[in-house]
């Protein structure tokens, strides 16, 4: 970055980004806001007319709709690079967006709800097409029922590598455990490349 | 057709068309424009800016502000402190850098074990923020 007086660092900074995924409500602000050093920051966008053909609007009470906010959040890992983390909303009417938001991400974290597993199968189908990494949180909220993560696993369709972990949103421990299982998975494809997950099941197909 | 009637009085009802006037793709620069990637001011854009308008003006300005300060600033944070809309943002961003007025700062390209383990120190060591 260069100073005010026009000196210029001799290393390029690196950027990078995690995504938190999932549906409406889900806890990925409270997520993202649990780890960010500064408050998270909002950022929008519209609808467009073309993807208002796409848009299933069956399930929302709000046809009209038009804006989507995002929310994201940073954190500086050293004086030369800085992370990250962008909450996505996860409907796939947002689809037109996921590419910009995701694409050159490290990884992602899909949050699920276990009341509302099918919010979530939009956002796991998007990162295993695209071959970004990603982990499962179940954010436990206070009236969640008890699930078995293989459960989850059996319900989402996902293969048997990818961790799939119970966590709180609401604590901060809990959110850095979840970031930290989706790295160990990072650093764990270095040493063993891993094979492309199969596809999910056409049971799956909604 | 009354543009008028139709006619934004502040940004948030610009249309995203209008405020990349018009363009929908990122022009030259915009394949390496993401959202997380950092941008500052170029001598050019910091000393012998030409006068643009709006939306272009509001990001310089901005970018100059921060760099200023120190600080760093992605696209991303641009789109949220101006409330631009995030595509509009990586456009003009693209735009701006393609007429030599900001540079990219940082790169979001290699990522080893190294870098993957500092991340993970990084995490590992917040303490959450202050509510």
């Amino acid at each position: 970055m260069s100073g005010p007086d026009g000196t210029r660092r001799t290393r390029r900074a690196t950027s990078a980004k995690l995504v938190v995924a999932g549906g409406f409500g889900v806890g990925k602000t409270t997520f993202v806001g649990e780890v960010s050093e500064i408050p998270p920051l909002r950022t929008e966008e519209h609808l467009t007319e073309a993807a208002s053909d796409h848009d299933d609007v069956s399930q929302i009470d709000q046809k009209t709709s038009t804006t989507v906010a995002m929310d994201f959040g940073r954190i500086t890992v050293t004086e030369n690079m800085v992370l990250y983390l962008f909450g996505t909303p996860g409907q796939s009417r947002f689809a037109f967006m996921w590419d910009k938001i995701c694409l050159g991400a490290l990884g992602a974290v899909v949050l699920i709800d276990v009341r509302r597993f099918e919010d979530s199968f939009a956002a796991v189908d998007y990162f295993e097409s695209r071959n970004i990494p990603f982990v499962i949180g179940i954010n436990n909220f206070p009236d969640s029922p008890e699930i078995d993560v293989e459960d989850v696993r059996e319900a989402l369709g996902i293969d048997k590598s990818i961790p799939i972990v119970h966590m709180d949103a609401t604590e901060t421990e809990e959110v850095k455990s979840t970031l930290i299982t989706l790295i160990d998975f990072l650093m764990a494809r270095f040493s063993t490349p891993p094979q492309r997950p199969p596809r999910r099941k056409d049971l799956l197909k909604r | 057709m009354r543009f008028e009637d139709e006619a934004p009085v502040g940004n948030e009802v610009v249309r995203s068309f209008l405020v990349t006037g018009g363009k929908a793709s990122t022009g030259r620069g915009g394949e390496e424009i993401s959202l997380e990637t950092l941008i500052a001011p170029t001598h050019l854009g910091r000393v012998e800016r030409p006068e643009l308008k709006f939306e272009r003006g509001q990001i310089l300005d901005l970018l100059g502000d921060a760099q200023e300060q120190g600080d760093e600033m992605s696209v991303a944070e641009v789109s949220a402190h101006l409330g631009l809309p995030m595509l509009s943002t990586i456009t003009l961003v693209a735009q701006l850098v393609d007429d030599g007025l900001l540079d990219v700062e940082s790169t979001t390209t290699t990522m080893d074990l190294d870098d993957l383990q500092l991340i993970r120190d990084a995490i590992a060591g917040l303490r959450g923020r202050e509510k």
